[in-house]
């Protein structure tokens, strides 16, 4: 069995564009340890997908992302069997390689990472967006580190191995290391109960009770892209984000503004060089709930709220 | 070197399998390695949060765990912190080997669990005196509550906790995502519809026959042509399972069908159905099942089993409905979430009897009911 033991710590705050928080760090760690994938689910915009390239980011390791789309199947992760170009080649009698099938079969990413057994980072992002038949598929793939590339006839597994460096079954390197599995949800579909099972399970949440640890995500996010922005600002922004939020959960909204929405919204404050203390959490203008909502039914109740309050 | 770990959140774990979590062997064996590499250590929080990142996944999992760990009893801190000291000491002296690894996970901050399992400690294969140890350790645990000998005393958490003893979780029937997958068994596969799929065999015969080959032979895809209309009673006996009938709204989009649909009726189908559980829209009768012609038909009703009416002439009306809609269905179902015990002497008791059977809802009648509209029964 491929082991894990070789990967470092995942400490959450090395990384130069991303903070995680001590449990989900040590969720991380867990999951590397126990060699098991881990289901990341929470809000939209709290740094799901990102904490797959901080972690490869930190630990110095490779990142593969591989992102889920309705029509996806777990094979498709896996490999790829391109029949079309053999039949094309087949049209030349004189082409005898198209009457193997191996040279028409090219390993996909999570394929990839499986064989080479390298220390890396996957990612399968949003794998609650396939058919409900995709997490069960890929459990026995993700339990075992093997798989079967059923396209390919046993005549040719041997073929195969000596001209393309992988035979039928598909496996790691001897002493090779288990690739870093995370795979994101957001909850739009229910996951299978084996599945979840088999995973490690983290929620990131909103850190709303804790105003530096925001500051910290913020100014990680502005640094990478040089701005040069105050201090005051930032805490000043976060204070009232989360007073907005506090707002938005009282009225049932339906999105709530995160983290990628407060780092958009600093950004714009910059830009109009205005001062976080002149945004009033009680008349937001029309850029700044354009930044920060992202529903219509949203917007119109956070203004009639406000306007209720207004007149009162 | 596992054998003298305590049996840690084996308690815990045991009280998961008695309410139904489906945790098996190797979550437990994921748990005493976590804890063997150091995870869960430093304070009885670590050790919660460790439990739950392993053990919860659903809200009201992690809602078990926490309290499972707000009723332990705290240990006397003095006693322990002092007992510990001498163990620690004599762990010291007699056995080097295990020091490292048996001594970081033998004295978590949690005490091993009052609520279940035999008394920890008195693992067999353990030299003496670490077995001796481990059984004083035990006891440790057990001694927090200092009254009489140190057996655990049974209690309850010191005051209720407002708002987390009468959460009340939901329990479907059948998720929407189960239900899916039932739809999914109902199927019908046939080739229609535009040609996008190459036929293989065609195409070879094509080359062989003419030498060269112009394009490749296409065929239609292969798809479910299954139909299905549904008629579900949304009468105010069946308030109980409106949440059931919310599943069923929600889970055939996902049951690639040909073409579903469900309609709602009062108590009987009468003349009209309706678009809405709350009888909004109606439609004539005859005109939706005259639509859904050669589809299968799934009833959904208590038929007055709810409320143990017998009502003759609405079973004779029923039975009429069923024979007129015979015509146009070659299958049909009748599911009735009331269980068969309890339609005995009621209006559902004669119209099971009737051409159309009529089965309780539980896994093994949901798996007959598709079978039956599929026509293999």
């Amino acid at each position: 069995m491929p082991h894990t033991a070789p990967y470092a710590e995942f400490t959450g705050t090395r990384s130069a564009h991303y903070v995680a928080a001590p449990h989900t760090a040590t969720i991380v760690n867990l999951a590397i340890r126990l060699g098991r994938p881990l289901l990341v689910e929470g809000e939209a915009g709290c740094g799901k997908t990102r904490l797959a390239s901080a972690i490869a980011e930190e630990l110095g390791i490779g990142l593969t992302v591989m992102t889920v789309k309705s029509t996806s199947q777990a094979k498709d992760l896996l490999y790829r069997f391109d029949a079309l170009r053999r039949l094309q080649d087949a049209q030349d009698p004189a082409n005898s390689a198209a009457r193997q099938v191996h040279p028409y079969i090219d390993l996909e990413p999570l394929g990839h990472a499986i064989r080479e057994g390298q220390p890396q980072v996957v990612l399968i992002d949003e794998v609650d967006k396939a058919d409900i038949d995709f997490p069960n598929d890929l459990l026995d793939v993700l339990d075992r580190f093997e798989f079967d590339i059923e396209d390919l006839p046993r005549a040719e597994d041997e073929a195969c191995a000596a001209a393309r460096g992988f035979g039928r079954h598909v496996k790691g390197p001897e002493g090779g290391l288990r690739p870093i599995v995370l795979i994101t949800s957001n909850r739009e579909k229910q996951l299978p109960e084996p599945f979840l099972r088999r995973c490690l399970y983290v929620q990131l949440d909103f850190p709303a009770d804790n105003p530096a640890m925001l500051a910290d995500i913020v100014r990680k996010n502005l640094d990478a892209r040089l701005d040069q922005i105050g201090d005051e600002l930032i805490t000043g922004a976060v204070e009232r984000l989360c007073r907005i939020r506090e707002r938005g959960r009282e009225l049932g909204m339906q999105k709530l503004p995160a983290t990628s929405e407060l780092v958009d919204w600093v950004r714009v404050l910059h830009w109009q060089g205005r001062k976080a203390e002149a945004v009033s959490v009680d008349s937001l203008d029309t850029v700044d709930q354009a930044v920060l909502f992202k529903v219509r039914q949203d917007i119109e109740r956070y203004r009639a709220r406000t306007d209720d309050e207004a007149r009162r | 070197m596992t054998d003298t770990l305590p049996p840690l959140l084996l308690g815990l774990f045991r009280e998961l399998k008695a309410n139904g979590v489906p945790v098996g062997t190797r979550d437990y064996l994921d748990g005493v390695e976590a804890l063997r590499l150091g995870f869960g250590q430093g304070d009885r929080a670590a050790l919660r949060d460790l439990a739950s990142a392993l053990w919860g996944r659903s809200d009201e999992e992690r809602r078990l765990i926490g309290r499972w760990f707000d009723v332990l009893p705290l240990p006397d801190g003095v006693l322990t912190a002092t007992i510990d000291d001498e163990l620690d000491a004599r762990d010291a002296t007699t056995d080097e080997a295990i020091a490292s690894p048996a001594a970081t996970t033998a004295r978590p901050a949690a005490p091993t669990p009052a609520s279940g399992g035999p008394v920890p400690g008195a693992t067999p294969g353990a030299t003496v005196d670490t077995s001796a140890a481990q059984a004083a350790r035990a006891r440790v645990s057990f001694a927090a509550t200092r009254e009489g000998s140190g057996l655990p005393i049974p209690r309850l958490a010191s005051a209720p906790q407002i708002g987390e003893d009468y959460v009340l979780n939901p329990q479907p029937l059948i998720s929407p995502r189960d239900m899916a997958v039932l739809w999914r068994r109902y199927r019908r596969s046939t080739r229609h519809g535009p040609r996008t799929e190459m036929d293989l065999a065609a195409t070879l015969r094509e080359r062989c026959r003419r030498g060269l080959l112009c394009r490749p032979v296409c065929r239609p895809r292969r798809s479910n042509s299954a139909r299905l209309l549904i008629l579900a009673d949304a009468s105010p006996s069946m308030d109980p399972w409106r949440p059931f009938l919310a599943t069923l709204a929600a889970s055939l989009p996902l049951g690639r069908l040909a073409r579903a649909e469900l309609r709602y009726f009062n108590n009987q189908p009468r003349r009209q159905l309706y678009a809405t559980p709350n009888l909004d829209e109606p439609e004539d009768r005859d005109e939706v099942l005259r639509r859904h012609a050669g589809a299968a038909l799934l009833v959904v009703s208590d038929a007055g089993s709810a409320r143990g009416a017998l009502n003759r002439r609405r079973a004779l009306q029923t039975a009429d409905f069923l024979a007129d809609a015979r015509r146009f269905f070659p299958s049909a179902v009748w599911l009735n979430p009331m269980p068969a015990r309890r339609w005995a002497g009621t209006t559902a008791g004669l119209i099971a009897h009737g051409p159309v059977p009529m089965l309780p809802i539980d896994a093994p009648n949901l798996l007959r009911a598709i079978d039956i509209l599929r026509g293999t029964k």
